[in-house]
């Protein structure tokens, strides 16, 4: 009897063992805001809750008050905004390097990068453009006139055309339109646009992005210390003693020539004015004070 | 083989050689311990994304390992959590600065001033900063930084040691001797960056300095200067290095000392700057520049003592290399070697130089928590080598002059309020020259209030 379901549990085993290696996880959310749900490959549609895994080719859908952050084993993040749909094609990571690779169909992506984008570069799709983001982090808008809007914030995105044309970001703040016919020259993408795509991204009023209890102001002060930021603009450095040091130059080489005694005459030479001395190098060699 | 102030320069290589590799050295054990909290934080934090102890933790080894996106990606969680997280937005705002997203920093920073519920520490460090990333955002930007203060000098009148001269070869002792003096002093610097709009980030960079001296008791050797830099920069496209940039550039200089006209100079140069990443950049360059000294006594016939000044009229090229090392988050090495041949109407006058110079950057806190800036305490280095070609006969006709020349300082800069401060600066300079009549030492101290804005 025990040999039969040993033989039952192996056979079971080797059948559900391909549906184990599909449902490959390839991080967890981070956060979500209702209602945003997935659809694992083969599975059925599921709403995303804290912690939930994440799989490889799992389509992360939100609707006008949705919103998740998916955390990558990479420690990369993918915050998916309102409305919108995305698929992660692809996610492989073996500590240094990998593959990722992310479909967005429509709506607002933030993606910042972590240790696939760093080696291997991440991959983002959208129905006009390519973007592959080594090392940095980028927003991304699929919808509207401008087709693909992807703005810059770090490393180097490089981003082509569906229809043609490319170009590389890597100035934070700058931005391309990629539609079907091309990819726009880089240009600066207005603060108010920026403003709109970091709203699509957030929480909105009563939201709590799936936490059952909100972190406070008081903990994080505690828990992220007191450390001062650094210097935007650097202290001074040499550059401020340059000044002075040009300054002490003027005077050393004016009192050169002005501390400089007139040769006296030779009558003078043992006036109460001046003591001479004998030196290592002058016509009257030898080395000495004398009167 | 090698002299005594050969060894000294070779001596303060060595050590600041050894200082970086020694600081390289224990960073990287350091580096070792905080990875390995690090990726344990990433783990536990992806399963437990609501345990905020350890997403804090998990932001501070980040920042401290410069992985600022894993900071930024936590953070932003948080916020998704609780919008009203200000402290975190803060953080957030502060992260996006070091990776200069400067539009995103301001963003979050402006949205962190209008919540206004942080204490007034946290607060005073967002007030502190947020202009300064504001004008990143900016095409057209100017910072300008005075100071102003005492200064007084153990030699001001820059008197040889023991007061001893050589006068056509005959050694004699002046009944003369050093003076100390005491000096008010101004000193204005701005920089304005005019960019030209496009990705690369090209720019306009004007560079401008005056400094002014009023000695008490010398004011023949009061000073007052003027000079500028004026040239675009262009950065190359290139993946080679983190930025790479060209920058040919017009320079000239008008200087007054006690009441006359001193030193004027004009010329160009370019450099060549190479960013391998944010923390590290090197700027190699050269220079050329016409000098013109005394140019007013000219009219009443230059006196013969005037070839003794070690600036004289004709001119220089210059060849420099300039660089940075950020060791730690708050240790910075700057330094600056520079080689220039100086071609003047009389050959005792020409020379040649080597100029080395180097300064470690310590920021620290100070000492009260609702002062937003960190202090910075500057120890520095410069050694000169002066050769002239020829001997003056005024001084030893056998002779040529050649100075070796040492400087140490430490200089303090503690701003206090997102504008004011304070700064002071302790040196000690010798000359070590050759000859009995430029053998000197200075000890200068100053303090005073600063400005930037």
């Amino acid at each position: 009897m025990m040999t039969r379901i040993s033989a039952l549990a192996l056979a079971a085993a080797l059948v559900l063992s391909p549906l184990a290696a599909q449902a490959e996880k390839v991080g967890n959310v981070g956060a979500v805001n209702v209602s945003a749900h997935g659809t694992p490959p083969g599975g059925a549609k599921r709403a995303l809750s804290v912690g939930l895994g994440v799989e490889k080719r799992e389509r992360v859908e939100t609707t006008a008050d949705g919103s998740a952050q998916i955390v990558f084993n990479d420690t990369s993040t993918m915050t998916v905004g309102r409305n919108s749909s995305v698929v992660i094609d692809d996610f492989v990571y073996r500590g240094g390097g990998g593959a990722q690779g992310v479909s967005v169909a429509k709506g607002v992506l933030r993606f910042v990068g972590g240790g696939v984008s760093h080696s291997s570069g991440a991959n983002l799709k959208t129905p006009t453009a390519s973007i592959g983001v080594r090392g940095g982090a980028v927003l991304v808008r699929v919808g509207g006139p401008c087709g693909t809007l992807v703005v810059h914030q770090y490393g180097v995105a490089e981003v082509s055309g569906a229809g043609g044309g490319s170009e590389t970001l890597n100035r934070a703040g700058f931005g391309v339109c990629v539609t079907e016919s091309g990819v726009s020259e880089p240009f600066r993408v207005p603060p108010e646009t920026i403003a709109a795509l970091i709203a699509q991204l957030e929480s909105q009023a009563g939201q709590s992005g799936g936490a059952r209890r909100k972190p406070t102001n008081q903990e994080a002060n505690l828990g992220l210390g007191n450390d001062r930021p650094p210097y935007v603009d650097p202290p001074p450095g040499l550059d401020a003693l340059i000044p002075v040091w040009a300054g002490n130059a003027l005077v050393q080489s004016q009192a050169n020539s002005q501390n400089q005694p007139s040769p006296p005459a030779t009558e003078e030479r043992h006036s109460e004015h001046y003591h001479y001395y004998y030196n290592g190098y002058g016509p009257t060699g030898g080395y000495g004070y004398y009167d | 083989m090698f002299g005594f102030c050969e060894k000294r320069a070779i001596a303060l290589g060595a050590i600041l050689f050894m200082s970086a590799i020694g600081t390289s050295y224990g960073q990287d054990v350091l580096t070792q311990d905080i990875e390995a909290e690090k990726s344990q934080l990433a783990t536990h934090i992806q399963l437990h994304p609501e345990d905020y102890e350890s997403t804090y933790r998990y932001v501070r080894v980040t920042t401290e390992l410069r992985d600022y996106e894993a900071g930024i990606g936590a953070l932003e969680r948080l916020l998704m959590f609780n919008p009203k997280l200000t402290r975190a937005r803060k953080e957030l705002g502060f992260l996006y600065a070091r990776l200069g997203a400067w539009e995103m920093a301001a963003q979050h920073l402006r949205a962190v001033k209008a919540a206004g519920d942080l204490d007034p520490v946290q607060m005073a460090q967002v007030d502190a900063q947020l202009p300064d990333i504001e004008k990143r955002t900016q095409t057209n930007r100017l910072n300008v930084r005075m100071h102003v203060g005492l200064r007084a000098q153990s030699n001001a009148n820059y008197f040889p040691a023991n007061n001893l001269f050589q006068v056509g070869g005959i050694g004699l002792a002046s009944p003369n001797g050093k003076q100390g003096d005491v000096n008010s002093f101004q000193l204005i610097q701005a920089a304005h960056d005019y960019e030209f709009g496009n990705q690369r980030g090209d720019r306009l960079e004007t560079r401008l300095t005056g400094y002014a001296t009023q000695q008490f008791n010398l004011p023949q050797y009061s000073v007052a200067l003027f000079a500028g830099t004026i040239g675009p920069r262009f950065f190359v496209p290139q993946t080679m290095f983190h930025s790479l940039s060209v920058r040919p550039y017009l320079t000239g200089a008008v200087s007054m000392l006690g009441s006359n006209n001193y030193l004027n100079t004009g010329g160009a140069g370019a450099s060549v700057r190479a960013e391998f990443a944010p923390e590290i950049w090197l700027e190699p360059g050269a220079e050329w520049r016409s000098l013109w000294v005394d140019p007013g006594r000219g009219f009443f016939g230059v006196s013969p003592y005037a070839t003794l000044s070690t600036l004289a009229t004709g001119d220089a090229v210059t060849g420099y290399l300039s660089g940075s090392y950020r060791l730690l988050d708050g240790v910075r090495l700057d330094g600056r070697v520079a080689y220039s041949r100086a071609n003047a109407g009389f050959a005792a006058q020409s020379s040649d130089q080597v100029d080395v110079q180097a300064m470690l950057r310590l920021e620290v806190d100070p000492p009260l928590p609702i002062i937003a800036r960190r202090w910075t305490i500057a120890p520095y280095a410069r050694f000169t080598n002066l050769t002239f070609d020829k001997a003056n006969p005024l001084v030893n006709p056998f002779v040529a002059r050649r100075d070796v020349a040492w400087t140490y300082g430490m200089m303090l800069d503690a701003p206090v309020t997102d504008i004011f401060g304070f700064a002071g600066n302790l040196e000690f300079a010798r000359n070590d020259s050759n000859l009995q009549n430029f053998k000197m030492q200075n000890v200068s101290v100053s303090f005073g209030p600063t400005a930037k804005f």
